[in-house]
C-alpha cells in the first residue's frame, strides 16, 4: 500500500501549506493520498470493526484540517497522520467500556468488512488484531506502509530501539499464535 | 535483526488489502464537519448554558421531580424476544449486535423501548445534551417513545432521526441508506442542515450523502414515487409535477389529504423553484388554505416563520413542537440533571 509516487519534500510542503490555508483542493488531495492507509491502520487497530474504522478515518482528517496551522514543518505528513490515527483509535478503545455481542461473533461483527473476511490468510490478520495495542501499532505501521524504524518511532513517540524491540516481540507473539506455520519464521 | 522473514510478505498482503469504503461519502462528511465548525457552540457558551441550567434547577425544584421521571439510568435493560442473549443491560459505549435469529427489546431509559431486529448493529452513546442516544449502523429498530420531543436520537450513516414524541421504524440498508416509517407522532430527519419532518402515516428515505427525502405515504404508486424523487433532486419535469399533484390532491379522505398529502406538498414546494414552486403552492392552497397571516409571496420566498405556521395548520400535532421559552428552559434543566 506504500505510495507508488511519494511526494517530494517540496510537494509535501506545498500540500501542507494548502491545508493550513484551508484550501479544499489541497485537503482533498491529502485525503485521497492517505485515506486507504489511515483506514487500514484504523481497521486493524480496532480489530476489524469497519464502522468504527471509518469513523476514525474521518476524525483523523477532520483533526488535521482543523489543526493544520499547528503542523510542524520538520515532521512528515504521514508520520503526523499515523500518530493522529493511533490517538483516535486509542480514544475509541478507551470509550468502549465493553462490547456486547449476541450470536455468532465473527460473522455478525464483520458483515460489511469484506476486506477482513476476504483476506488470503485471516488467521494472520486475527493474530495481528490480538496483539497488545503497543505491538499492534508498530506492526501496522511497519507492514501497511513500510515505514522505517525511525518513521515509526516518530509516529509512536518512542525511540527507534523501542520500535525494534516491539517488532521483535510482535514477531515472536505472531509466531506463537500461528503455531507450526511460523515456527522459525521470525529470526530476530 | 532480520528485515525479511517468510511471514513479512504475508503480513504486507494481509494488512494492505483493505480500502476505505465509499470515499466520496466520507469526504462529504469531512467537509460537512469542517463547514459546520463555525456554528458549533463554543466552550464558554456551553459553560453559560450549564450555569443557567444550575440556576434554573434551583429555582424550579418541582421541575426536577418531573425531569426525574425521564432520567436515563446508567444501564438500559434488554431482553431477547426471540433467540437468546447473554448480557442483560446496555450502557453508554456498548454495542449490540444481533445475529440472524435474535430480536432484542431494549428499554430506552424510562422513556420508551426500542426493538432491535435480527441482523442489526446498534451502539449506545452518551452526549452532553442527549442522554438517550443510539447509533444504528445497520438493520432495523422499532422505537416507541413516550417523552417530550427531542430526548431520543438515532444516528445512522446517512441521517440523524430525532424523536418528536412518537413510534417509528428505522432501517439502515446495506448501502447505508436510511428508511423511516412513522406510525405515531412525528420524527425529524436531518443531514447537514437539511431536514424533513415526517408525521404519522408517512415514510421518508435518506440516501448516503444526500438530503432527507420528501415524506410520502408508503402506499403511493411507483410512478408517482419516482416522479417525486426526481423533483426532490431537482431533475423533475413538468410532467412529473403534474403526476405528483394529481395523485396527491385526488386522495378521497379529507383528513389524509390535508395531513399527509399536504405535508408532502409542503416539503415539495421547498425543493422546487420558479414556476414549479408556484404551481405547488397553488395546489397546496386549494387543498388547505394557508392561515390568514401567511401570504403567497412569503411562501414563494420561503419565509421560514410563514412556512412553519402553514405547516402547523396542516397538521395540528405539530403545534406541540413549538419552542417556548418555558419548554426550552425545562429541557435544559432536564438535560443538566441527566448529564
Amino acid at each position: 500500500m506504500r505510495d507508488p509516487h511519494p511526494l517530494s519534500r517540496a510537494e509535501e510542503a506545498a500540500l501542507i501549506a494548502g491545508c493550513q490555508n484551508g484550501d479544499p483542493a489541497a485537503q482533498r488531495i491529502c485525503f485521497d493520498r492517505f485515506r486507504d492507509r489511515v483506514h487500514a491502520v484504523a481497521l486493524h487497530f480496532l480489530r476489524g470493526d469497519d464502522a468504527a474504522a471509518q469513523d476514525a478515518t474521518q476524525e483523523v482528517f477532520v483533526r488535521f484540517f482543523r489543526r493544520a496551522s499547528a503542523f510542524r514543518s520538520d515532521s512528515r505528513l504521514s508520520t503526523y497522520l499515523y500518530r493522529a490515527t493511533a490517538n483516535v483509535c486509542i480514544d475509541e478503545l478507551r470509550r468502549r467500556r465493553r462490547f456486547v455481542l449476541v450470536g455468532d461473533i465473527p460473522e455478525t461483527l464483520h458483515p460489511r468488512t469484506s476486506t477482513v473476511e476476504s483476506l488470503s490468510d485471516p488467521r494472520l490478520v486475527h493474530a495481528v488484531q490480538r496483539l497488545s495495542p503497543k505491538l499492534r501499532l508498530v506492526v501496522l505501521l511497519r507492514y501497511v506502509d513500510d515505514l522505517s524504524y525511525d518513521e515509526i518511532a516518530a509516529a509512536v513517540g518512542v525511540s527507534a530501539g523501542t520500535v525494534a524491540s516491539r517488532l521483535s516481540r510482535a514477531h515472536a507473539a505472531l509466531a506463537t499464535a500461528l503455531g507450526s506455520r511460523s515456527a522459525g519464521a521470525f529470526d530476530d | 535483526m532480520t528485515e525479511h522473514t517468510p511471514l513479512e510478505p504475508a503480513l504486507r498482503d494481509a494488512l494492505r488489502s483493505s480500502t476505505l469504503p465509499d470515499p466520496e461519502q466520507q469526504w462529504h462528511r469531512i467537509r460537512g464537519r469542517l463547514d459546520a465548525r463555525e456554528s458549533a457552540p463554543t466552550r464558554p457558551l456551553r459553560i453559560a448554558f450549564a450555569a443557567a441550567a444550575i440556576v434554573a434547577a434551583v429555582a424550579i425544584g418541582a421541575a426536577a421531580g418531573v425531569a426525574g421521571q425521564f432520567a436515563a439510568p446508567a444501564t438500559w435493560p434488554m431482553a431477547a424476544l426471540q433467540g437468546s442473549i447473554g448480557p442483560r443491560t446496555l450502557r453508554a459505549g456498548d454495542a449490540l449486535v444481533t445475529d440472524e435469529v435474535t430480536t432484542v427489546q431494549l428499554d430506552v431509559g424510562r422513556i420508551g423501548t426500542a426493538t432491535i431486529a435480527p441482523g442489526s448493529r446498534v451502539r449506545r452513546t452518551a452526549g452532553r445534551w442527549s442522554a438517550h442516544r443510539l447509533v444504528l449502523d445497520r438493520g432495523t429498530i422499532d422505537a416507541v417513545i413516550a417523552a417530550p420531543p427531542r430526548l431520543f436520537f438515532v444516528q445512522t450513516p446517512s441521517a440523524l432521526a430525532t424523536d418528536l414524541g412518537c413510534a417509528y421504524r428505522l432501517t439502515v440498508t446495506d448501502d447505508g441508506a436510511s428508511e423511516l416509517y412513522v406510525s405515531a407522532g412525528w420524527v425529524e430527519l436531518e443531514h447537514e442542515g437539511e431536514r424533513s419532518i415526517v408525521p404519522a402515516g408517512l415514510a421518508a428515505e435518506v440516501r448516503p450523502g444526500g438530503r432527507p427525502g420528501i415524506p410520502v405515504v408508503p402506499s403511493i404508486d411507483d410512478t408517482t414515487r419516482l416522479a417525486l424523487r426526481r423533483l426532490d433532486r431537482g431533475q423533475g419535469t413538468d410532467a412529473d409535477l403534474a403526476r405528483v399533484l394529481t395523485t396527491l390532491t385526488s386522495v378521497v379522505d379529507p383528513m389524509a389529504r390535508q395531513q399527509q398529502s399536504g405535508i408532502t406538498l409542503w416539503h415539495l414546494l421547498q425543493r422546487v423553484d420558479g414556476a414549479q414552486r408556484a404551481q405547488v403552492v397553488r395546489a397546496l392552497s386549494a387543498l388547505a388554505p394557508p392561515p390568514a397571516d401567511v401570504t403567497t409571496e412569503g411562501i414563494i420566498a420561503l419565509d421560514r416563520p410563514m412556512l412553519d405556521r402553514w405547516r402547523r395548520a396542516l397538521n395540528p400535532m405539530w403545534g406541540e413542537e413549538s419552542d417556548t421559552v418555558w419548554s426550552t428552559l425545562t429541557r435544559r434543566v432536564w438535560y443538566w440533571l441527566n448529564d
